[in-house]
């Protein structure tokens, strides 16, 4: 293929292991902290980009309060040591957010506004606590249906309408976890994972080197006895089946091929199409079908064009529900989440957009395929979707 | 590999060797010139020693190292400049040395690591802590800041502001907040500490820890460029300025000392904050304030000694008279752990003392000192009483109701009842002698004086006052009341006010004389305040009361007729007889109203002034120094009298008795380190001027004769 001059491309992507948040090994580092070890440890790696060329810092984070408010973005910028002269914004799309700057990006290089690209996201779930400090305004149950704000009850409505089974949630989890074990002791992330300083058990700082989430034991005997945890009484939904709640962050350097080609960088692929859409509220889970439909539409393409699909496991039940609807279940085995996905490496909301294309990108490289597609459901109802073509 | 009397060097697993702080003969470790020696022999043993991978530094005592050994070094400062740089080389070569060997350096903190023993742990790589640990840098209290490298590596680790904050607030920090601040590295439990520190050394030995980076971050100038440099220090300067007061020049000192070293290497940096100490040491508030501090060390350790004598159990006691005073005992005696009944003979007292404990304890919990679970257990310890039912299980009971003889007598021949013949009684008169009360008692080898100050939970000081016949049991068994409820005993023989208001009383008719001779009350506040007084005198009688006032100082000046019977009316006479109590009604030398934050605040009224106004002279202006020689003299010459006559046993506790129960201006390190500043010889000069203002503006035998032997007050002797 040739690459336009406009094209965004993908020069390097990384993410921090994921840590568990409660107790977990980032307990005693920030958002901010873990974000910004993550971008020195990525620019350190790419001597030749000079920092005072970055047109914009663009970090996805939901809860941006506490540590994480203040525009988190700028706030990480500094503390990392970029040029004063390097703007920065965080911005929110719920769990499509970093996916969203990693949008942003590529239409600003498209539109020529601008060059180099720095994105990511990140979230610390358990510094900053997902359920608190919300408003939701009680007019909207004029129309929308309260629950639709609760993603695990949108996740057991869309599992009711697919007539999901709690076995198949179950094996879906399993397989989550045992393909992120094997991906982590083959070495398969060793491209998209840059080890940063955490804490142990004891809380001695120690270099943080893999997932903290994975559980390779993980079993279908012992899926089977949790208790539903969102609808208590008729649910399928267990802690089990549904994204971990983790700390981590996620980054990625994106740029114009024509600036990366005059710095001599070596693109990876280039970002081929985006795709957004908004769905019922309720069933926000299903998202990610309308979203990759446009994606696709645009570039005159199917789903069958597409060898790779990464898509953000919110809930067992969500992504069968989505792989059914999109036509895949049949070739799951052989193109989705070959590395596991949320479910076993969790889903810090912020992080997870850049995550997941990332880890396309690792399973492409490995398998040496053109086209992939990352997309991921977001609360209140919306898809996003990007679709990346190797260089 | 080595063995020196403060520090031993021995070698671990894994060609890991440990620098251990071992203090011989003390309890805690310390930084005195032995430490200082054999850390430079320790490092000298380390440095020549091959094939060591990693060093770890920790303490073989409870604790980390609680400082500079300050008995020691504060008389250094006095020798001149050449000598306290060279105590900063010495210190601030070993630190290097230790910065600059060839492998990491974990410092496990395993309790306190103030002063020097945080700045020991600033200049290692890693610093793991003990969920216990308290870390800081508390050298401005000592009128000083840190010379050992605190002020140029702090910044440099965790940022100016944290640095800042340290410095200048002098607090402690609890092991979570220095993590969060990013001054240590981690927070472990105990138990895990050494394990920790060792693992940590192991990452840093397998290169997966950075250890050299953050040497390096140490060694370089801060990042900031000018415009955030200047930023920075213009507002911490601001805040400084604001906070410490003129008179303490220690915390703006040592932030514009790091200013001044920001762009410098640590090298160079070093020089600026060793020439800032230095410059700090040579004011007349650090060695007030070193005066203090060891002063202070005094009277804990007279203090603690006596509490040992005790031979009477602490496990319950008693206090009569359930007001503000009582309320507040009892509140003080209930936080610190100790049941406490609270007795009066009306409900709506004992309402009151409730009522006061309960404002005290929901002030606690709203800064976040107390849960709310632990305030509902302080209040369980009160046991509120209209009768004497169950005194029998009391060890010790403080009388506190009404300030009048004969009722405090009868009270006294009462409750003498309803204890045993082990019990303690103690009276928290103020004035009234203990001897005239005992009067009263069968037992009166059983009574004291225990003077509380108010606001009991704020005042520190405790005056606990021997009668001609109490016994030293009943004394020392006080002493370890005070002492539990965490106040500072000082025991003084019995006259008419005590210590503290025997001296108080002549201080404010130095007042009242310098009124009636025309002064204007407002401008001798103001010039007192400028002192150093956290109040002027007009102000003062305010808050303790008018009524309360003119009442003590009758007894004052039927105990002590020849110098403190007035024969004019006083401005403090005048307010009480037109019903102005000061504070607690509103109105006394100034008005009083709320405001809407609902602070009390105080304002000017002409109305005082219109009263006073038919008992004074002529209206006069006196220059600052004639107010101040005309405040002073009185209290200083009636200070030197009750040393003199052994009400007070030495010139620190005195000293420090007047700074926990007066406010004594801090800088000023007390009253008889004050004359010593000023000079005996300079303090009768000043005198002679005012001799027709009666025997309280005459100086004493004693100070005569220090006078002429060209004496001081300090140093005292060891007790």
């Amino acid at each position: 293929m040739t690459l336009k001059s406009r094209d965004a491309v993908i020069i390097d992507y990384a993410r921090t292991p994921m840590g568990r948040s409660k107790n977990g090994c980032y307990r005693y580092r920030r958002a901010d902290s873990l974000s910004a070890d993550l971008l020195n440890a990525m620019f350190a790696r790419n001597p030749a980009l000079d920092m005072n060329d970055i047109d914009d810092l663009i970090w996805g984070c939901v809860m941006q309060r506490e540590e994480q408010g203040f525009n988190l973005a700028r706030n990480l910028g500094l503390l990392a040591g970029l040029p004063h002269s390097v703007p920065a914004q965080t911005v929110n799309r719920l769990c499509g957010s970093s996916m969203s700057a990693l949008h942003t990006a590529t239409a600003n290089i498209q539109a020529g506004l601008g060059d180099i690209y720095c994105i990511g996201g990140v979230e610390h779930m358990g510094h900053v606590d997902m359920n608190s400090s919300l408003d939701p305004n009680p007019l909207m149950s004029l129309s929308v249906a309260k629950a639709a704000g609760s993603m695990g009850l949108t996740a057991e409505y869309l599992a009711q309408i697919h007539q999901i089974a709690r076995e198949d949630m179950d094996a879906f989890a399993v397989r989550s976890h045992h393909l992120a074990e094997q991906a982590t002791v083959t070495g398969k992330f060793s491209r998209e994972i840059i080890s940063i300083t955490g804490h142990d058990e004891q809380g001695s700082p120690c270099l943080i080197e893999r997932d903290e989430t994975i559980r390779a034991d993980t079993s279908l005997e012992r899926l089977a006895v949790l208790k539903p945890v969102f609808d208590p009484k008729n649910g399928k939904i267990t802690a089990g089946t549904s994204s971990q709640v983790a700390d981590g962050a996620s980054a990625m350097l994106v740029m114009s091929s024509e600036k990366a080609s005059a710095l001599g960088f070596r693109p990876i692929a280039r970002v081929a199409s985006l795709g957004l859409a908004g769905v019922v509220p309720s069933v926000m889970g299903i998202g990610p079908v309308p979203a990759s439909k446009r994606a696709l539409k645009v570039l005159g393409m199917e789903l069958d064009d597409i060898e790779s699909i990464e898509l953000n496991e919110a809930f067992a039940a969500q992504s069968l529900a989505v792989l059914e609807e999109m036509g895949v279940l049949n070739r799951m085995e052989t193109s989705v989440n070959l590395y596991g996905g949320a479910i076993a490496l969790g889903h810090p909301f912020g992080c997870s957009g850049t995550r997941i294309t990332g880890t396309l990108l690792s399973v492409m490289q490995e398998k040496d395929q053109q086209w992939g597609l990352a997309t991921m459901c977001i609360g209140l109802g919306q898809g996003i979707a990007t679709v990346v073509e190797r260089v | 590999m080595y063995t020196g009397k403060n520090i031993f060097v021995q070698q671990r697993d894994n060609g890991v060797v440990e620098l251990v702080f071992d203090v011989q003969d003390s309890t805690v470790n310390i930084f005195n010139d032995q430490t200082i020696s054999d850390l430079s022999e320790a490092l000298t043993a380390i440095e020549s020693a091959p094939h060591i991978q990693g060093l770890l530094v920790r303490s073989a005592k409870d604790s980390f190292i609680a400082g500079a050994d300050i008995k020691e070094f504060g008389p250094i400062f006095t020798q001149g400049p050449e000598k306290v740089e060279a105590l900063l080389n010495r210190s601030n070569s070993n630190f290097n040395r230790l910065e600059a060997l060839d492998f990491p350096v974990v410092v496990a903190i395993n309790g306190f690591a103030l002063g020097g023993g945080c700045e020991v742990a600033l200049a290692c790589d890693y610093r793991i802590a003990s969920s216990k640990a308290r870390i800081g840098l508390p050298e401005v209290r000592l009128g000083i800041m840190p010379g050992w490298g605190g002020s140029v590596r702090l910044p440099r680790i965790a940022g100016i502001e944290t640095a800042v904050e340290w410095i200048v607030t002098a607090k402690d920090q609890q092991a979570g907040a220095a993590l969060k601040s990013g001054v240590i590295d981690g927070v472990v439990d105990s138990d895990q500490l050494d394990a920790s520190a060792c693992k940590v050394l192991q990452q840093c030995i397998e290169g997966k820890l950075n250890y050299r980076a953050r040497r390096q971050q140490k060694q370089e100038p801060l990042k900031h460029n000018q415009t955030e440099l200047t930023m920075s220090f213009t507002t911490c300067k601001a805040m400084v300025e604001a906070q410490a007061g003129r008179h303490f020049p220690a915390p703006l000192t040592a932030v514009m000392a790091m200013e001044k070293s920001a762009k410098m290497i640590r090298d160079d940096a070093l020089k600026v904050e060793a020439e800032a100490f230095i410059q700090l040491t040579q004011t007349p508030v650090a060695s007030a304030l070193v005066g203090i501090f060891l002063n202070d060390q005094l009277v804990v350790k007279k203090a603690k000694s006596l509490a040992k004598l005790s031979n009477k159990p602490l496990n319950k006691s008693a206090v009569l008279g359930a007001g503000i005073m009582g309320g507040g005992i009892a509140y003080q005696s209930a936080y610190k752990g100790i049941p406490i009944k609270m007795k009066d003979i009306n409900q709506s007292g004992v309402d009151l003392g409730l009522s006061e404990a309960k404002k005290l304890l929901i002030k606690q919990v709203e800064k976040g000192r107390l849960s709310i679970n632990d305030m509902g257990d302080t209040l369980n310890r009160i046991e509120p009483t209209l009768h004497y039912d169950g005194f029998t299980d009391v060890n010790i009971v403080v009388e506190a109701v009404v300030e009048n003889s004969k009722v405090k007598q009868s009270v006294l021949s009462e409750l003498e009842n309803y204890v045993t013949a082990d019990t303690v009684i103690t009276s928290n008169t103020s004035t009234i002698s203990i001897d005239h009360l005992a009067k009263a008692l069968q037992r009166p080898e059983n009574f004291c004086g225990m003077h509380f100050f108010n606001p009991v939970p704020a005042m520190p000081l405790v005056e606990i006052i021997r009668g001609s016949k109490t016994s030293d049991s009943t004394i020392a068994a006080t002493v370890a009341y005070a002492n539990a409820m965490g106040k500072k005993a000082i025991v003084v023989r019995d006259c008419p006010g005590f210590l503290v208001n025997r001296v108080v009383f002549p201080y404010f008719i130095g007042f009242s004389m310098l009124v009636r001779d025309g002064a204007d009350f407002q401008y001798v506040d103001k010039v007192m305040e400028r002192w150093g007084w956290p109040m002027g005198p007009a102000y003062l009688l305010d808050v303790v009361g008018l009524d309360t006032g003119v009442h003590a100082e009758s007894v004052m000046a039927q105990g002590f007729p020849k110098r403190m019977q007035r024969d004019f009316t006083s401005a403090a006479d005048i307010m009480f007889k037109a019903g102005r109590l000061g504070q607690k009604n509103g109105k006394g030398f100034y008005q009083y109203e709320m405001d809407k934050k609902g602070r009390l605040q105080k304002r000017t009224t002409e109305e005082s002034y219109e009263l006073i106004k038919p008992h004074i002279s002529v209206a006069q202006t006196f220059t600052e120094e004639q107010i101040i020689a005309r405040m002073m003299i009185p209290m200083a010459t009636e200070l030197a009298r009750c040393l003199e006559e052994g009400v007070v046993a030495s010139p620190a506790e005195a000293d420090m008795a007047l700074i926990y129960g007066l406010g004594f201006p801090l800088f000023r390190g007390g009253l008889f380190r004050w004359l010593d500043h000023l000079g005996i010889d300079k303090f009768c000069k000043m005198v002679e001027p005012y001799k027709a203002l009666g025997s309280l503006y005459k100086v004493t035998s004693g100070m005569e004769r220090l006078c002429q032997s060209n004496g001081q007050y300090y140093p005292v002797e060891e007790v």
